[in-house]
């Protein structure tokens, strides 16, 4: 298959993705998240919760998106869980967050086949460190009635890669188009750790959002990357009512402006190389502490060590 | 949550959460779970239960993965021609979990081993029936589901059964689409033309060997071209001319079995077994196809009333 038919497949691939993807965030997915549940749970507690779903993914090398949807099992049930007393202890957090991890790997990470294995390992390490196993089983089961079983939202990372798909500066060139994909997954996989951010926009606004801003700063570094045109062509694109829904611009210049406070210096696009995708280049600045082991040469072991 | 009580079979109440030892009504034996046929007293309609199965092997990883995502992707489908997930029951102990689907009486090769008038073929207009059925659900499924991956990735080829499954996946092609369920749909239009599947290879070599006898083999085909040589493969298939006319015979009313077949039907027939991926007509076109449109009438199969 040659490249512009292979472009040519992706793109419809993506068109019709993000029409599901929008139709699923209206639908079966669409909830708020209670008002008060961010009182039941410690901010520090969340991040540090999110931190160790990062780099237990990492470890065993699984796609970062599903930590984005451990994090959304844990805040839906969280959420759910204010009035409940017995809910606010560094215990129940953890076997919340561990069962979250479990389920999101089950579901999330079947569809390559080099990962089957690791699949198996993490998911043991997880039963087997942690807690009695069958305390997981309790809380899997508690999880997947609470979410009335639906399992599949639509995430932060697949409206990321689609709308990079469909952005004009992919039949630029290859530097660009990886670097406008993976600034956008980089501040999509900040927003994570706030919970504000996901309690106040969709995952559409802010993956369009971040989208937004890493088309921003390759206009920074080189103002004849991005034409106006492209700028336009895409803008019609999501206007396009084959879309199914149109994106709230207000609501993404409001996002914008959050996840520049998350993330004010996105790394600039002569820092970037395409030929290396290595996540470990393009991760928050929390991650990279010079007397830190390398994550990859131990194992996170316990989300209580944090 | 649902009570225990709510599903009782027609002779006598069948406390589904506490799991009677006897089975009422055993309807079949899936790959995940045994399926139960109940009534809901709440509505007096007679429902399918499958109780999910916990071997112990599966049970060391929680609840049942290929469980879950069979779960989460009825669910997320609705759609007159697919069974849909009424809800999830969770009993007494949490390996006691249930999934309450509408309840059908018999499969599609049941119905044509066993049901009503299966010593003879089909009516045309009966296949039409069937046909637009499956299309408009395969259409449905394309649309919603997120079975297909990101064609950047590399996906697996062990999908399908290997009696339906495309002749790419068996060349190992990991790019690939909605095109590999058309394939299966054509080989199913061929099964319920003649009752009995149209390419029942041994083995994944023999599945080739049986679709290019069929079908003839790709000379002269840029995708076949392009998929051997990315390939590096050196192989030489022998050439054959594709025997789908010879096999299945239009506007014959033969003796040999097959159901009658239009020009039209013919047509859609090999649009759906195109060799080449990407001249293979899709879900959504197949429905707008003459043969659809044009011809007799299509009539609820006769099993089905």
């Amino acid at each position: 298959m040659g490249y512009h038919e292979k472009q040519q497949l992706w793109w419809n691939f993506s068109m019709a993705e993000l029409g599901s993807l929008f139709r699923k965030e209206q639908s079966t997915y669409r909830y708020k998240i209670h008002p008060e549940w961010h009182h039941s749970i410690s901010i520090h507690w969340r991040h540090k919760i999110c931190d160790w779903c990062y780099e237990f993914i990492d470890h065993y090398n699984f796609d970062r998106e599903v930590v984005g949807v451990a994090i959304y099992y844990f805040d839906r049930y969280i959420s759910s869980q204010t009035s409940c007393e017995g809910v606010h202890t560094k215990d129940k957090f953890q076997i919340i967050a561990v069962t979250s991890l479990f389920l999101a790997i089950k579901l999330h990470s079947m569809s390559e086949n080099s990962l089957v294995e690791s699949r198996s390992q993490a998911l043991a390490r997880l039963l087997y460190d942690h807690v009695d196993p069958q305390e997981i089983y309790e809380m899997e089961m508690n999880i997947l009635v609470l979410l009335d079983w639906r399992l599949n939202p639509p995430t932060l990372h697949q409206f990321a890669i689609n709308f990079s798909q469909l952005h004009p500066l992919g039949d630029c060139c290859s530097t660009t188009t990886s670097y406008l994909y993976e600034a956008t997954r980089y501040q999509v996989e900040l927003a994570i750790f706030s919970p504000e951010l996901l309690a106040t926009f969709t995952s559409s606004v802010i993956a369009y959002a971040a989208l937004k801003n890493a088309e921003e700063k390759i206009t920074v570094d080189n103002p004849h990357i991005l034409t106006p045109d492209m700028n336009q062509s895409f803008e019609a694109l999501m206007t396009d009512p084959t879309m199914t829904m149109t994106l709230d611009s207000t609501a993404v210049a409001r996002c914008q402006l959050s996840l520049k406070r998350l993330c004010p210096q996105l790394p600039g696009l002569d820092e970037f190389s395409d030929t290396d995708t290595d996540d470990r280049d393009i991760q928050p600045d929390y991650y990279v502490q010079e007397d830190t082991p390398d994550p990859a040469s131990i194992s996170p072991l316990n989300v209580a060590y944090y | 949550m649902p009570k225990a009580d709510r599903w009782s079979s027609d002779e006598e109440e069948i406390v589904l959460l506490s799991l009677l030892p006897k089975p009422i009504s055993h309807l079949d034996e899936g790959t995940y779970g045994v399926v139960w046929k109940a009534r809901d007293n709440a509505t007096q309609e007679i429902v399918a239960i499958k109780q999910i199965k916990f071997d112990s092997d599966m049970t060391k990883e929680g609840f049942p993965i290929s469980a879950l995502r069979e779960i989460g992707v009825l669910l997320s489908l609705s759609h007159e021609s697919i069974v849909s997930v009424r809800e999830m029951v969770v009993g007494s102990t949490p390996d006691k979990v249930f999934m309450v689907m509408d309840c059908f009486e018999m499969d599609l090769q049941a119905a044509m081993k066993k049901g009503p008038g299966a010593s003879t073929p089909f009516a045309q207009s009966e296949v039409k029936y069937m046909m637009r059925q499956i299309l408009s659900a395969m259409a449905h499924v394309t649309s919603i589901a997120r079975k297909y991956e990101h064609p950047a990735r590399n996906m697996t080829q062990m999908v399908v059964t290997l009696w339906y499954r495309a002749p790419e996946l068996l060349f190992s092609e990991s790019c690939y689409g909605p095109e590999i369920d058309t394939w299966s749909i054509g080989c199913i239009f061929g099964e319920l033309l003649i009752k009995e599947a149209i390419l029942k290879g041994t083995g994944e070599l023999d599945q080739i060997q049986k679709i290019f006898k069929l079908l003839g083999t790709p000379t002269d085909d840029e995708y076949w071209e392009q998929l051997w040589s990315k390939q590096g493969s050196t192989f030489k298939w022998k050439n054959n001319d594709s025997d789908l006319a010879r096999t299945f015979a239009v506007n014959s009313f033969s003796a040999t079995g097959q159901s009658y077949l239009s020009p039209d039907g013919f047509d859609l027939l090999s649009r759906l077994l195109s060799l080449n991926p990407k001249k293979r007509i899709t879900a959504e076109d197949a429905l707008r196809h003459s043969y659809f449109s044009c011809g007799v009438t299509e009539q609820v199969p006769m099993f089905y009333v």
